[in-house]
């Protein structure tokens, strides 16, 4: 898997497009070349060598962590990254893997031309997306990992396997489809993986920062798996849909909580969730029957402890003279 | 039903006999994408959407006629004009305005999502009066 990665071809426009440490500017080759002279300035960057220069000086460099490419600034946020991706594994169940990320991206839209299919590329993690996604699988962690054997979900199996960071998406399944400048993430049920993509980077939609965005873009695609069993349900309880594609069209129904909940009863109920874990107050003064769904699926995973036996049974052996309080 | 005939016969139906199919129920001044202000009749087998005795347009979806193929409407009416489904970026929408038919089609597994039935019209007239664009996928 890791070999295979690696030795994936990038077309330049998507790499550009994907990593923080691009080529070297006419600044830092000017600096450069104050430093060692020309030439030698030369050889390194024709040599591909720029991102150990930047490694060298301090600047966020590229590397391999655990098979994964990853944007670090520090030997500590290498440590921190293959920290982040053993935690994933060992809490949650869950390989961090953009292999295969992008083998589900592609499987998925096959009837896509080849060309824009071909585009499709793994891509370097960013730190604040690996930590992004360490905190928003935790708001699912009584459904997750070992965990989920002692919950109401126990009988099925977990819904997300891996989870990867690919260049881009594509729009379409059909003859139409091309590279997708648009999606931030996309959750794949036959794969059980779901897919981060580098527009999602820097976009800022409603819960104040890249970071927080990050977390509410990656609770929203794990809901899309782990809360597909409540789907039926979740249309039902709105009155707001017909069924999972259609609009009820009643003018009394609670709306989504946001425009894009408007465009399925399955983005509804991600979004609802992405509001429960992240603008909980706002969900609860916007969408208040939404809320309410929210938290007692959320509550509900994990059953309530058993409680003490009651009747007839054998008092412990304590010691001569020792009561009961 | 599979066949476009199937499907279109059901645009012959009155108000009054739909009202009149067993476990038949009335939701009034209801919406279907682009067609606001009409009664919603829904049967086990349908959702008819009528502006007083005028049917506007019939809704059929997969919760009712279960697992049919996609191959043979398309095989028998072509491609027609394809479009984005509100299905989601794994579906295509094929429309034969024409006809007055349009299908949502799951690509992956080729099969038929919902199938929508109205009076024959011009794409123009279908994209104004039923076809809402479904905004573009962003998680």
């Amino acid at each position: 898997m890791i070999a295979r990665e690696n030795a994936e071809p990038e077309s330049e426009p998507d790499r550009r497009a994907a990593s923080p440490a691009p080529a070297p500017s006419g600044h830092a080759v000017l600096a450069l070349q104050r430093s060692v002279g020309n030439r030698a300035t030369t050889q390194l960057v024709q040599r591909g060598v720029w991102n150990d220069i930047r490694k060298l000086v301090g600047a966020s460099y590229e590397t391999t962590v655990a098979g994964e490419r990853i944007i670090v600034a520090s030997k500590a946020e290498e440590q921190e990254a293959a920290g982040i991706i053993k935690s994933i594994k060992d809490k949650y169940g869950i390989d961090i893997s953009s292999v295969r990320a992008v083998k589900a991206t592609v499987d998925t839209y096959a009837k896509a031309p080849k060309t824009e299919r071909d585009k499709v590329k793994t891509a370097p993690w960013l730190m604040r997306e690996l930590r992004a996604t360490e905190r928003a699988l935790k708001h699912y962690e009584r459904i997750l990992g070992a965990n989920r054997a002692l919950s109401t979900r126990a009988g099925d199996a977990q819904e997300v396997v891996d989870i990867g960071k690919g260049n881009f998406s594509i729009t379409q399944t059909n003859e139409k489809g091309v590279i997708d400048p648009d999606t931030l993430g996309e959750y794949y049920r036959s794969a059980k993986t779901f897919a981060i993509y580098t527009p999602g980077e820097n976009y800022v939609q409603d819960v104040g920062t890249v970071e927080k965005q990050l977390e509410a873009t990656i609770v929203h695609e794990i809901a899309h798996g782990v809360m597909y069993y409540a789907l039926p349900e979740f249309t039902t309880m709105s009155g707001y849909w017909l069924d999972n594609r259609t609009k009820s069209g009643a003018a009394d129904a609670e709306a989504p909580c946001t425009k894009y909940g408007q465009t399925s009863a399955s983005e509804d109920l991600s979004e609802t969730m992405r509001w429960y874990f992240m603008l909980p107050e706002r969900l609860k003064k916007d969408c208040p029957k939404r809320y309410a769904w929210a938290k007692a699926q959320a509550e509900g995973w994990t059953p309530a402890p058993p409680k003490p036996p009651v009747g007839d049974f054998n008092p412990p052996n304590l010691p001569e003279g020792v009561a009961i309080a | 039903m599979s066949g476009a005939a199937d499907w279109l016969a059901l645009r012959d139906l009155s108000r009054a006999e739909v009202e009149a199919r067993p476990g038949a129920t009335v939701a009034e001044d209801v919406a279907y994408e682009r067609v606001r202000g009409v009664d919603r009749i829904s049967t086990p087998e349908a959702h008819f959407f009528f502006d007083g005795d005028r049917l506007r347009v019939v809704y059929v979806s997969d919760a009712s006629f279960g697992d049919v193929p996609a191959g043979p409407l398309v095989d028998e009416l072509g491609r027609g004009e394809v479009l984005r489904s509100r299905a989601g970026k794994h579906s295509t929408m094929h429309i034969w305005p024409q006809r007055g038919l349009a299908a949502s089609v799951d690509e992956d597994e080729e099969r038929l999502e919902f199938v929508e039935v109205f009076a024959p019209m011009s794409l123009d007239d279908y994209l104004d009066g039923i076809y809402e664009e479904p905004a573009p996928h962003l998680m």
